[in-house]
């Protein structure tokens, strides 16, 4: 890596696009500062560098200044070789297509968690289970999306399996209970070191206090667990 | 649109096929995981989705490249190329939507997307430089759009004094794959579409749309 460069990477705590881009940086060993920052009150001098306003943003040196998760994670990759994107233009082109629907289906998931209506929760748990089949069919029998090695785009999707993750030991709900690759997938994936190392320690406690404090479906439905920690006795999820 | 004019540019050969947005065929419901378009289908079996994926693989198989192999100078473009997306999907709300509130907010936003690709632009022809690159294609759309509805956008002042703005637009309009790169009655189905769902825009420029109803029935008279 080109040591000329200072990279500093500004990120959210429990954004999972900002969590992509750490997992990877862990991954690769790459050695940068992180600046957190809070969405709901962002600060001047994030705003007149990030164009879109969004996080992640990666700094390098003093002024250039990258933004979106998939752009930066694919530059990283690329300084710091060996790559973990493929070489071949419709592969590569196949993998930037994932990294897409990877946003698509965090997005859906989180939109899914911090649902505050009945109504769009049960339409994006059906939206969600409609999608995890696209990813079960992408893996075939394989132990990767690719086959036997790590690709970028299995850390594109580490942030879904970390929320899930975080939804099944907090809730005994495993939304994977129908997909048997993904769970497969999910465990291989989360037990990566980087993926540990690439969040913040109190990630499930921030998640859980969003839920709570949002009033979220999730928390009515099971608020003596959100309040005295008891777990539910059933899958309280998919109760109507 | 992006990814027309971009094979248009690389005199590419290609079939299309042309789907309804409202009405999507279970064919292609199967093959899109997030049932939008555009996508590729290469031979019989693999299909790319997604515009900037697709452009970039078309500009690969196609060299030389329009795209830079600075790692840097790549991850600046491809920013971009989500900028570009996200003025398109501001502009279609300015558009297309029936509420006040919601248009005069998304003009605002607007004004703050032009503001930042005036920054961005230099005195050159195009955003790279003089010569074109990948990153240009995202924004033809968008002035094809704006040429559209040229005289409203003239008068609530959305592109006044952005003069590199402008003129960038001036030089990607003129291009041949930015005509050849959509449909011929491309301006009368949007036109169409703002009428249908009685937007704000339409709403509020009655003799606009009303002339060039009158147009379209003088050249259909020819």
């Amino acid at each position: 890596m080109d040591k000329r460069f200072k990279h500093t990477l500004v990120a959210h705590k429990i954004c999972p696009y900002s969590m992509k881009v750490l997992t990877v940086m862990r991954h690769k060993n790459v050695k940068f500062e992180i600046k957190f920052i809070e969405t709901h009150n962002k600060p001047e001098w994030f705003l007149r560098i990030s164009p879109l306003g969004n996080v992640p943003v990666l700094i390098i040196g003093e002024e250039i200044v990258l933004s979106e998760s998939a752009v930066i994670m694919e530059y990283i990759d690329e300084i710091t070789p060996p790559k973990l994107m493929p070489d071949d233009p419709l592969e590569k082109a196949i993998d930037r297509a994932k990294f897409e629907f990877s946003n698509e289906i965090i997005r859906n998931l989180y939109t899914f968690i911090f649902s505050t209506e009945q109504e769009k929760f049960v339409r994006q748990k059906e939206w969600l289970m409609k999608h995890f089949k696209w990813i079960e069919e992408w893996l075939k029998d394989k132990k990767y999306i690719n086959g036997n090695e790590l690709s970028l785009v299995d850390l594109s999707f580490v942030p879904l399996f970390v929320a899930l993750n975080m939804l099944k030991s907090t809730l005994p709900c495993d939304m994977l209970k129908d997909f048997k690759r993904l769970k497969i997938y999910g465990e291989m994936i989360t037990s990566l070191p980087c993926v540990k190392t690439g969040r913040v320690p109190d990630y499930e406690f921030l998640m859980i206090d969003g839920i709570k404090s949002q009033n979220t479906v999730l928390y009515r439905s099971n608020p003596c667990y959100f309040n005295n920690g008891a777990k539910p006795q059933g899958c309280c999820l998919f109760r109507n | 649109m992006r990814v027309l004019a971009l094979m248009c540019y690389k005199n590419i050969k290609v079939e299309i096929k042309f789907i309804e947005m409202y009405s999507k065929p279970e064919w292609f419901l199967k093959i899109s995981p997030l049932a939008r378009v555009p996508i590729l289908i290469i031979g019989d079996d693999i299909v790319l989705f997604e515009s900037d994926a697709i452009m970039e693989y078309i500009d690969e198989m196609t060299p030389p490249q329009i795209m830079s192999s600075d790692p840097i100078q790549k991850a600046l473009d491809r920013g971009k190329f989500e900028y570009a997306s996200e003025i398109i999907k501001n502009m279609s709300i300015f558009v297309f939507s029936q509420e006040e509130e919601k248009f005069f907010k998304h003009k605002e936003l607007l004004k703050t997307n032009l503001e930042q690709v005036e920054k961005w632009l230099q005195d050159k022809k195009y955003m790279n430089g003089e010569q074109i690159s990948l990153v240009d294609f995202c924004f033809i759309p968008i002035f094809v759009n704006l040429s559209v509805f040229k005289p409203i956008i003239q008068q609530c002042e959305l592109t006044k004094n952005f003069t590199k703005f402008n003129k960038y637009g001036e030089n990607l309009l003129q291009l041949p794959c930015s005509k050849a790169g959509r449909v011929p009655d491309y301006e009368l189905l949007v036109v169409e579409g703002v009428r249908k769902v009685n937007s704000y825009l339409y709403r509020s420029n009655p003799c606009f749309f009303k002339s060039l109803q009158q147009n379209s029935h003088c050249q259909q008279g020819k």
